[in-house]
């Protein structure tokens, strides 16, 4: 047991010499595996790869999304929904849009929850799921207006719905 | 967190969002909101909210977008396609947008990458509506029977 542990690490010490050595231009190796060994010489350069590994909290690290793109996919999701409040004229059209935008909200709240130090509570995924549950109680009182106002009048457009116009 | 994961739910979350803003077939619109909503609940799985994600597939899904057909079908005779369409909003907008964009990008404490948590358990969400949480989960159980009741009443024929 000992034995074969010493003799890995032997073998990975060695190995590392070689890949060292290895950085000079080794013409005597054929082709692929020159290539191979060119590029476990730069990986074999020790200095940036452990730079990298010890910062203990990279600011932008390029592979991992942070908060900030998820804020801002948040705010194209809110921006399409007041775009599809504001600009249609159907009455569901624009309730659609108000479920878009509580949906960006849960986005961040989900967001927020996850990119903050652990608390105790998992306060942000409470505020989510009592908001989802009010969005839903909003969504069905709404569609329900709408289908009243439609026995109404006949109409979902809101443009039609002046009666209380001066 | 995975970086192409993210940049394939956001293309896909958005661009439903789009369409369900921009169609003009109001049940294409209804049923891409429920795409839209697909990809929220992959974007809160990605999170590691699964629970809250599960919720907004069941929710949204489940519910809202069916009552959103229904509504469609129910109010049918003036819906053929949404006709007008107010492009003052699209200015809205993206002013909107461009100021939330900015700010975000401004502030520079939020440029940070997600910590190492613990996986949040179906277990602890419920402990902790249980016990921290027990009078907020009251009220949106009345808050829901109203809303029930409420929806009932206004659907109801008049009888005179």
């Amino acid at each position: 047991m000992r034995n074969s542990n010493l003799g890995s690490i032997r073998v990975t010490r060695v190995g590392e010499r070689v890949l060292a050595v290895a950085g000079f231009p080794c013409d005597f190796l054929p082709p692929s595996t020159d290539e191979i060994q060119r590029k476990a010489c730069f990986g074999a350069t020790p200095k940036p790869a452990r730079e990298v590994r010890a910062l203990p909290n990279p600011v932008r690290h390029a592979m991992t999304p942070t908060l900030q793109v998820f804020l801002i996919v948040s705010a194209a999701l809110f921006s399409i929904g007041l775009l599809a409040a504001l600009s249609r004229r159907h009455a569901i059209f624009i309730l659609i849009g108000i479920e878009l935008m509580l949906a960006a909200a849960n986005l961040n709240f989900i967001a927020f929850w996850r990119f903050a130090p652990q608390s105790k509570q998992p306060i942000g995924v409470m505020i989510a799921i009592f908001s989802i549950a009010i969005s839903a109680a909003e969504a069905a009182v709404g569609l329900a207006m709408v289908i009243a106002v439609y026995r109404h009048y006949r109409t979902t457009n809101v443009d039609q719905l002046d009666q209380l116009k001066g | 967190m995975n970086s192409a994961a993210f940049v394939v739910i956001a293309i896909f979350t958005l661009a439903a969002a789009l369409a369900a803003a921009t169609l003009r077939k109001l049940m294409h619109a209804a049923l891409s909101f429920a795409v839209a909503f697909v990809g929220l609940a992959s974007f809160f799985f990605l999170l590691g909210a699964e629970f809250v994600g599960l919720a907004l597939v069941f929710i949204y899904i489940g519910a809202v977008a069916v009552l959103i057909v229904f509504t469609i079908l129910l109010t049918r005779r003036d819906v053929g396609k949404d006709r007008g369409f107010n492009w003052s909003g699209i200015v809205i907008a993206l002013a909107m947008f461009g100021a939330l964009t900015w700010s975000i990008l401004k502030t520079q404490s939020l440029a940070i990458v997600a910590p190492h948590i613990r996986a949040l358990t179906v277990k602890q969400i419920g402990a902790a509506l249980m016990t921290t949480y027990v009078w907020p989960l009251q009220c949106v159980g009345l808050l829901l029977t109203a809303a029930l009741i409420g929806a009932l009443v206004l659907v109801m024929e008049e009888k005179r």
